[in-house]
């Protein structure tokens, strides 16, 4: 569903990303880890075209998303959604019409079936009275299951979570995670994960991507990482 | 000029030429357009009527002194002012004012936007920033600038002509002599008001979008967009002023 | 010793601290661990100021704090170090500039002797190698630590952490970890850490107070938590994603 070859990206001269190659297929689970500053973001902001490599392709389902112009990438990106690491909820809307905005846009016209598809994803993220909350008026945990509602609205093939639980309590961080999970399977969506809990995503990914300055330093299964070269087993181990 | 500057105005010129595009693409954008001309028509017409009315007031003032020392009267301040105040002072001095205001406001809230994704959101959700928070703008400022112009003219002139009458006992009769007026002085004044009313909302939407980083890159943004937006305001006034000057002679 | 008795805190209809009370003793690592919002940043103000209670007593080394006033806070504070969650070093210096800069300010010395000085406090912080580096060239893990170095520099005899493990990969949040155990056993600072990194709290907390809705829910030893039958404090400790917790 998604490839990449050979990518790199530079800003200034200076390389930020350089050979990153990898296959995902439909419904597979890809979590990818490293330090901060690895390129790990980067790596969600190409597949959705929202940055262009300076060398490589990206392709997602066969089409290569170089050739692309900017309104054939929104197409593309309405079969995605990202869950961004600020959450990026829009302050001038309610939360209702945060979650409503991308059906919107995508061209839904009955507003009665949008607004039962709302409520009912509220209700499903835990939230059934914050339709006209406006999103500073919620906690962390709470923007980020609104983030998650609007993210999937449109029932997206692909999941791009950039730190989905960066700064949350454990028990709402796996709120999110069998949130997250639950989303995903109702499509057989193919999921994209930065995270640094890394314990979660071994249990949640089939296959584990790790960045390290830039470059790709391994990609492989779970069970390969675990036993794999030492960085990448002393990065899962971390802190047991 | 160095590479980033030269850069940041290619970015600039280029979102002109696309937010110039999108607007003349259906749909025009009815509410969000309505709630910009809210926020920048409404919401700046106190301050431009406080800032314009002080400056009538401060330019006859000085000039009615001048006129009285060097011509022992005061009575012609009207007449030789009000041109002048229409097609060169009331436009440039509004453009300026809504530079800092308007500017100022634009760049720090699509910065903010930037900087916290939410610009990368809205493009996820195929819609594009240019047309969804560059044209409602764009289109309101085209036609709220040179409304405010007029209030701003209008403040100058009323305020000026009490000065004149309680400094100098002119009537304000006399004050109000439109023989030096030609139609090109309040063809001047559109021409400008509207240019200005198209630059500015770009050049801080594309400061606004430029920014980086986080509050530090708002701030930036925000300086960036008020320093180019009255530069370019002065500049665009040379520029007509000029262009229009052979047809004055 | 800190006191803090009984503290009441509201911001408008909200209800933020009903009635905490908790001491910090010398030497300790106290962790103050909680769900987001449940006020642990809020009475962490208190000490260092920021926020007035609205009720209660805050007592600091045997002075009564409550009704400081803002200028009696500063000799206070400068006994504080504080370790904020974001950077808040200066991007256009190298790391040893940003350690020096206090040094010279608060202590009057040359340029030549705060470097120096500096160099050891960077050596503190296992960060002597990258002293010329400039900000915007480390990750966030090494920039906290660089955090560290400088909030050392006033030679607190407080330290506090403010969610000092939050968005770290797990190597840069060990080293983290291990950086606080260490000034404590070796410099015999005192420690307040808030936090809900739970792999911190069981590593190097030596007492940990766990606020929820307000109230101190549990004050104990790591030990105390992980044998807790409290619903509330197993759930918590457990990361279990269903349970009688508030969303």
């Amino acid at each position: 569903m998604i490839e990449l070859r050979g990518v790199g990206v530079a800003f200034n001269a200076r390389a930020a990303l350089s050979d990153i190659s990898f296959r995902v297929e439909r419904g597979e689970t890809l979590g990818i880890i490293g330090a901060g500053g690895a390129g790990k973001t980067l790596i969600l902001k190409l597949i959705c075209g929202l940055l262009r490599p300076s060398q490589g392709q990206v392709i997602f389902d066969g089409q290569a998303l170089g050739g692309l112009d900017e309104r054939a990438l929104m197409r593309l990106r309405g079969r995605m959604g990202m869950i961004f690491q600020n959450n990026a909820l829009f302050d001038f809307m309610s939360v209702g019409d945060n979650i409503a905005f991308p059906l919107r846009r995508l061209g839904e016209v009955d507003e009665a079936a949008l607004q039962a598809k709302v409520h009912q994803r509220l209700e499903e993220v835990a939230l059934p009275r914050a339709y006209d909350q406006l999103p500073q008026a919620l906690s962390g945990g709470m923007k980020k299951r609104v983030c998650l509602a609007r993210a999937t609205i449109h029932d997206p093939e692909l999941m791009l979570c950039d730190d989905p639980t960066a700064g949350l309590d454990p028990v709402t961080t796996n709120r999110i995670f069998r949130l997250l999970k639950a989303t995903q399977a109702r499509n057989r969506a193919t999921a994209l994960i930065v995270s640094h809990e890394v314990e979660d995503l071994q249990e949640i990914c089939d296959r584990l991507l790790m960045l390290e300055g830039g470059r790709m330093i391994f990609w492989g299964s779970v069970a390969e990482a675990r036993g794999g070269p030492e960085g990448v087993r002393e990065f899962l181990m971390g802190r047991r | 000029m160095s590479g980033a500057a030269w850069r940041d105005t290619r970015a600039t010129i280029q979102l002109g030429i696309d937010a110039a595009r999108a607007s003349l693409r259906a749909p025009w954008g009815g509410a969000a357009v309505y709630e910009q001309m809210y926020a920048i028509g409404n919401r700046s017409a106190l301050f431009i009527l406080i800032t314009q009315g002080f400056l009538g007031a401060i330019l006859n003032l000085q000039s009615g002194y001048q006129a009285l020392r060097v011509l022992g009267d005061a009575s012609m301040i009207g007449e030789q002012l009000l041109p002048l105040l229409i097609r060169q002072l009331g436009p440039t001095l509004t453009g300026l004012m809504i530079a800092t205001r308007v500017a100022t406001g634009i760049a720090a809230e699509l910065g903010s936007m930037k900087v916290t994704e939410q610009i990368d959101a809205l493009r996820m959700c195929n819609a594009s920033p240019v047309d969804f928070l560059v044209k409602p703008r764009l289109i309101a400022s085209i036609m709220m600038v040179p409304v405010l112009t007029i209030l701003g003219i209008l403040s100058a002139f009323i305020v000026g002509a009490a000065t004149v009458y309680a400094v100098f006992g002119t009537n304000p009769r006399t004050y109000a002599t439109f023989d030096q007026i030609t139609l090109l002085d309040p063809i001047e004044c559109m021409l400008k008001a509207l240019s200005y009313g198209a630059l500015i909302p770009i050049i801080a939407s594309a400061a606004g979008l430029a920014a980086r980083g986080g509050s530090e890159g708002v701030g930036e943004a925000t300086t960036r967009a008020v320093v180019s937006a009255s530069l370019t305001v002065i500049l665009v006034d040379f520029l007509i002023g000029g262009a229009l000057f052979p047809f004055r002679i | 010793m800190i006191r803090f008795i009984d503290v009441y805190k509201r911001f408008g209809a909200r209800e933020i601290l009903k009635g905490v009370s908790l001491d910090v003793d010398e030497g300790q690592i106290l962790f103050i661990i909680g769900k987001s919002g449940a006020g642990k940043s809020v009475l962490i103000k208190h000490l260092v100021g920021l926020l007035r209670p609205d009720a209660g007593r805050i007592i600091f080394e045997g002075q009564d704090i409550t009704r400081f006033k803002e200028r009696d806070f500063y000799p206070l504070r400068k006994r504080c170090g504080m370790v904020f969650q974001h950077s808040t070093l200066f991007d256009s210096m190298t790391l040893i500039e940003n350690v020096a800069l206090p040094i010279r300010k608060h202590q009057g010395l040359s340029q030549r002797e705060s470097l120096a000085q500096a160099a050891g406090y960077l050596e503190a912080v296992g960060m002597e190698q990258m002293a010329s580096a400039r900000v915007t060239d480390i990750g966030d893990g090494l920039r906290k630590r660089v955090a560290i170095a400088r909030a050392l520099t006033l030679s607190p005899r407080y330290m506090i952490f403010d969610e000092p493990t939050t968005a770290l990969d797990p190597l840069s949040a060990l080293r983290i970890d291990r950086l606080i155990r260490q000034l404590s056993d070796e410099r015999g600072v005192t420690s307040i850490v808030i936090s809900h990194d739970l792999r911190s709290v069981f590593s190097v907390a030596d007492r940990v107070v766990m606020l929820y809705q307000g109230r101190v829910q549990l004050d104990g030893a790591p030990e105390d938590f992980r044998r807790s039958v409290d619903p509330i404090i197993h759930q918590f400790v457990n990361g279990l994603p269903d349970g009688p917790m508030e969303l």
